[in-house]
């Protein structure tokens, strides 16, 4: 079941009706009726899969009791609860990649290794790298343990467990001690956040994915200005696309009474690389700088250990979203960006009017740094949208070469992309959001009708699927 | 004085439905073009201005005879040519300036003394069954000069179940006609809605499937099965040499009714762009017998279309609102067709 789907309308639907007539109840009640819904949400994929998601709550939930036990060496039981939970994603997800990479490099000695059929299951990412904050934030004290089923409902709380945002158990758990109810203020808040990411995904991503899937599947054919406004639209396509889940979960969640962390904040404003990553999919960029980057030593060993933390948190980024070269590639680019520009930080020019000064002047400037970073990561698009290394090189040396073909560029560029980049450099837009998306007055409930309007009206019949999903 | 809620929700309902009403008219679609038509199943409106966007982009308006073309010249020295078609040559894709019809006839203007008036009776789903009914309706009983427009699926339409084959006892085509169209009641229920606003027409063709199947599924539910008009003829299968006879039929019965014909055929969209895309259709082959049987020009526009691509890197269909190398002709097929019929007008002689 996806957030966009009529099936999920029904059920959201069902599920409000079962919690307003339930608002009596106590608490541990109203949580078993989300835990059968997330379990029925997930479920209605495949059954299967939801016995893992079972298995992952009970496993780090016995892990977090055990940690709360002084009789337990914390440290073991710790590094036991990071084991069991990469050693699931691990199997889940990169086994079959390993077993590839390996016969690929030894071909001749590899021939007994076997590619085993095993089904990701959707979400399998997220939902673990969730499930893993558990054990660890009680280890660091930031939570104390909790009860089995505050833990089932953390892991597999439905609006999240499928393309997240990855809320920590530090976050979430807490939230689960206060009185759950329905609110009017809730309700209308979420519902307007819904609408705008629905808005995002069906009306924006949903349009550009036509000429973008067209025009990376059969790169060959088309003209280097095709392939360029193609990776163009790819940026606001993806954006549209993630962010736009993220705004539909997070106002699922705000309507049932609890609160996501902010997932993107205009990321295409970003003035360096940095600066993107604490604007894009931020819940997973502080996983990373929290869970990963902070441990193996951050920036407190030097220089150079810095800049190693850095490509190896990256690196790993990469490999997080998939288990192929382009990712793996994609995660390592931005590592090497990030590390440039910690150097490029931290250099001092003595000579004015050297080229570097005039550089540097130039990136001070804020659009040319936004147009510069803007560039890094649109590249870099390219290797996480193409479907191998060889295909990625094809498109780039034909948009760098200005190679010949046919000429396309569908009208969706020219609506989508000056809209969404004008309204990404506004300065005003949550306040514009806040007077026109709401449901108390004349204008605001006009907007929102013409936002219903627009995308049963402009988005694609045949929708494509949530690009996240596949993570 | 403060309005309710629900006061609130019916005044933004209205707006909206202005709101989309009109950006619909200006930017999307017109309302409802098209009047029911017991032969040809629906014509369009006489002398209404369309506007089309789901393929290219065109706005015009219908002529008297309801097709969607200049009005007819009613000089009497005119030489008349009728081209006879079904989309690629009703053509909402691109301008009606930009059609190969327009092309050719200013092509033929040129390079004549006499006027020549190029007529368009062309509609969207017309099958090759249908042209003999069109000429029908002409004024007058046999026409100068006709070219007929085949494209890949036209042969494949002539199985359709509305058009009713019936064979001699020799295996000889005795006639091919065309099922009287049963009346679509629930589009005429709407009809004054559909006809009137650009809302309701573009909501309606935007979800129809999902309403055909939601009434399918009403309909199995309550047992009530559409009564299927008999075919007591047999059936046949669809084979090359059935419909190399099929096409022969059709052309003879416009032959009846014309002085000279010329017929040629469009390739299936994307056979020059992508490869998967088989050359040779039946439709092709079987026309191609039928035009030699009938002893009547036949233009073949694959290899004009195939080289032009190798030669330019163009595709010939699509637009920037659909997928390129698919659909309806682009203004470069145009100008490809109407340069191949030009040239082998001017090669056969007007007379």
């Amino acid at each position: 079941m996806i957030l966009s789907s009529i099936d999920f309308i029904i059920f959201f639907f069902l599920l409000l009706l079962i919690l307003n007539f339930a608002q009596k109840f106590v608490d541990d009640r109203k949580k078993d009726i989300l835990i059968g819904a997330s379990y029925f949400f997930y479920g209605y994929w495949n059954v299967k899969a939801l016995l893992l998601v079972v298995f992952v709550s009970l496993g780090n939930y016995l892990f977090g009791e055990l940690l709360s036990n002084e009789r337990y060496r914390k440290k073991s039981v710790l590094f036991l609860s990071i084991f069991f939970n990469l050693c699931i994603l691990g199997y889940f997800k990169y086994f079959n990649f390993f077993i590839d990479s390996i016969r690929s490099l030894f071909p001749h000695g590899a021939d007994q290794l076997h590619s085993l059929k095993i089904i990701m299951p959707v979400g399998i990412s997220f939902y673990i790298f969730q499930a893993m904050t558990y054990p660890i934030d009680i280890y660091q004290k930031r939570i104390e343990s909790a009860s089995l089923r505050d833990v089932a409902l953390y892991i597999s709380f439905f609006p999240k467990i499928t393309v997240g945002p990855i809320a920590t158990a530090s976050e979430f758990l807490p939230q689960l001690k206060k009185p759950l109810a329905l609110t009017k203020e809730n309700l209308m808040a979420g519902a307007s956040l819904f609408l705008l990411g629905l808005v995002k995904k069906s009306v924006f991503a949903d349009n550009l994915a036509v000429f973008v899937n067209e025009v990376f599947d059969h790169a060959v054919l088309y003209d280097a200005w095709s392939i360029l406004s193609a990776t163009v639209a790819y940026s606001i396509q993806i954006y549209c696309d993630f962010s736009g889940y993220s705004d539909m979960a997070i106002g699922v969640a705000m309507i049932l009474g609890f609160t996501l962390p902010v997932n993107f904040n205009y990321p295409y404003k970003a003035t360096s690389v940095t600066d993107f990553w604490r604007r894009w999919h931020i819940s997973l960029s502080s996983w990373l700088r929290d869970y990963l980057y902070i441990p193996l030593g951050g920036n407190r060993r030097g220089n150079i250990r810095t800049y190693i933390n850095i490509f190896i948190t990256f690196f790993l980024c990469g490999l997080w979203h998939g288990a192929g070269l382009t990712y793996i590639l994609w995660g390592s680019y931005h590592g090497v960006g990030l590390v440039l520009h910690k150097i490029w930080s931290a250099v001092r020019i003595n000579v004015s009017e050297s080229p570097e000064h005039i550089a540097r002047k130039l990136m001070k400037n804020t659009y040319g740094a936004m147009l510069v970073t803007y560039l890094f990561i649109t590249v870099g698009w390219v290797l996480f949208r193409s479907s191998s290394v060889k295909d990625a090189a094809v498109i780039m040396g034909r948009m760098v070469t200005g190679a010949g073909g046919a000429h396309w560029i569908h009208i969706s560029f020219y609506l989508i992309v000056p809209v969404c980049f004008c309204w990404h450099l506004l300065a005003c837009q949550q306040r514009i959001k806040k007077q026109l998306v709401r449901f108390d007055t004349l204008l605001g409930l006009s907007c929102v009708i013409a936002l219903v309007f627009s995308v049963l009206l402009l988005s694609p019949l045949d929708a494509s699927p949530f690009i996240y999903f596949q993570f | 004085m403060l309005m309710s809620i629900s006061s609130k929700i019916f005044f933004a309902l209205c707006i909206n439905l202005v709101l989309w009403e009109c950006i619909i008219r200006l930017c999307i679609s017109s309302p409802c073009t098209q009047k029911a038509d017991a032969e040809l199943g629906y014509v369009n409106i006489p002398s209404v201005s369309y506007l089309y966007t789901s393929e290219g982009y065109s706005r015009g308006r219908f002529n008297s005879l309801g097709f969607n073309d200049d009005e007819p010249v009613k000089d009497k020295d005119v030489q008349r040519i009728y081209v006879l078609g079904d989309s690629y040559t009703e053509n909402f894709q691109v301008d009606r300036k930009d059609s190969y019809v327009a092309i050719l006839e200013k092509k033929l203007n040129q390079a004549s003394a006499t006027r020549i008036d190029v007529v368009k009776l062309a509609r969207d789903g017309l099958t090759p069954a249908h042209y003999p009914l069109l000429l029908k309706r002409l004024e007058g009983d046999v026409a100068e000069f006709v070219i007929l427009q085949f494209w890949a699926h036209s042969g494949g339409d002539l199985y359709d179940r509305n058009i009713i084959t019936s064979y001699r006892e020799d295996g000889r085509i005795k006639n091919i006609s065309v099922r009287p169209k049963v009346e679509d009641r629930g589009k005429e229920k709407i009809r004054f809605l559909i006809n009137n606003s650009a809302l309701a027409y573009f909501s309606l063709r935007r979800f129809k499937p999902m309403i055909m199947r939601g009434s399918a599924l009403l309909a199995a539910a309550v047992k009530r099965d559409a009564a299927e008009p008999s075919n007591n003829m047999v059936k046949q299968d669809k084979t090359l040499v059935d419909m190399q006879k099929r096409l022969t039929f059709i052309l003879k019965s416009i032959q009846e009714r014309a002085e000279r014909v010329l017929v040629f055929y469009i390739p299936t969209p994307g056979i020059f762009f992508k490869s998967n895309v088989p050359a040779q259709s039946m439709t092709r082959q079987a026309l191609r017998a039928a035009a030699l049987d009938n002893k009547m020009p036949f233009v073949d526009l694959t290899n004009t279309f195939r080289n032009h691509y190798k030669s330019n890197n163009q595709y010939l269909n699509g637009f920037i609102n659909t997928l390129p190398g698919m659909g309806h002709l682009n203004v470069f097929g145009h100008r490809l067709v109407a340069k191949a019929l030009y040239q082998r007008i001017l090669r056969e002689g007007m007379k």
